[in-house]
């Protein structure tokens, strides 16, 4: 009886051993590589931002990078500068006196939490 | 306090950013971009969908009043050396009414990306400026019960045009409802592998350094599409 649970239990731990090795690893290899990674650091910079820092100048006439995103996608998708930092953050100005696209309260407040960072140049509208 | 300041870059932020603000004050060219009323009247109209149309209600977004000014804004943008213009037309998160909102806000995008490229290339400057516009995923194949379609990660669309590629193509094919990659599957980092290399940068060979001092390439798996290139 102890010898039937024994092997019972070592069936159980080889066959854990080829999910890790196997199916689990695998799973990790595959696994797309995401900005949460170097969550630690700030995250990935979007793409103008890494322009911004790889042939911007501080003499440009214009900012390298510029963002007129509005609505939902100020809020959720717009460009951060990540483990760049501020210095390399996209120029966003305010346009709702061209495009009127006011916010609604829930994206109000999701715009709030998301910092300093992820306001238009007038602040949270 | 003062190391982390110093490492957040807070310091250097400010001073480029005083240096830059003095720059755009006092050359007034970043103010007259943003200005549509000094764009030429015929230009604006190119990107203005003609009255009639509006009336019929077949464009709408609430992007008040002329979402496809956004577009003409982006290219006086990118004429005076902005190097990259992200811009946004909203409403298509459509997890109810796909359809009826899909009819309205699909043709001002058409409408507007062909005015651009139009435009680009009448000015001679679309083999320098590349365009792509897409949303972050797909939409779910399967109709929800308020005729939405929810967030489909595993397939999404993107259209490119200018910076020199060979446009008029379709690359990459799905199943009939658009649910699963079928054929030569494209990965986002694929587009921005593409996008760096119209602009001369190889991604997956170009390190930039994290605040430590660590290095990291510009894309971890992605490629030029070779088709485009």
């Amino acid at each position: 009886m102890k010898q039937q649970i024994a092997s019972e239990q070592n069936r159980r731990m080889i066959l854990a051993l080829v999910y890790q090795v196997l199916i689990a690893g695998r799973k990790r290899l595959e696994r797309p590589i995401r900005t949460a990674e170097l969550a630690s650091i700030g995250g990935r910079p979007a793409m103008g931002c890494v322009l911004t820092k790889l042939v911007g100048s501080r003499q440009d006439l214009a900012p390298s990078f510029v963002d007129l995103m509005q609505g939902r996608p100020l809020v959720r998708n717009s460009a951060r500068p990540g483990f760049l930092g501020p210095t390399y953050q996209p120029f966003r100005p305010d346009m709702s006196d061209i495009f009127s696209r006011p916010l609604e309260e829930g994206m109000k407040k999701e715009l709030v939490a998301g910092g300093a960072g992820h306001a238009t140049s007038r602040g949270y509208q | 306090m003062r190391r982390r300041v110093d490492t957040s870059e807070m310091m250097d932020a400010m001073d480029r950013f005083h240096q830059q603000a003095a720059s755009i004050l006092t050359s007034g060219r970043f103010a007259d971009a943003l200005d549509l009323s000094k764009e030429d009247p015929q230009v604006v109209v190119q990107y203005t969908i003609p009255a009639a149309k509006m009336a019929q209600g077949r464009f709408a977004t609430s992007d008040e009043p002329v979402a496809t000014h956004k577009f003409l804004l982006a290219r006086r943008l990118v004429e005076i050396g902005v190097r990259c213009v992200s811009i946004s037309i909203s409403d298509f998160d459509t997890h109810q009414g796909n359809f009826s909102r899909c009819r309205q806000i699909v043709p001002i995008v058409d409408f507007g990306l062909r005015a651009l490229i139009d435009d680009l290339d009448q000015r001679g400057m679309l083999d320098d400026v590349s365009a792509v516009a897409w949303g972050e995923f797909g939409r779910t194949p399967k109709i929800n019960s308020k005729a939405g379609r929810d967030h489909w990660p595993r397939v999404g669309m993107a259209i490119m045009a200018g910076g020199g590629i060979r446009a008029g193509q379709v690359i990459g094919s799905t199943d009939r409802l658009a649910g699963t990659v079928m054929s030569r599957p494209v990965h986002y980092q694929d587009v921005f592998a593409t996008l760096y290399d119209n602009l001369g940068i190889n991604a997956r060979d170009t390190p930039i350094t994290d605040p430590t001092g660590r290095p990291h390439y510009l894309l971890v798996r992605g490629e030029p599409l070779r088709e485009l290139v």
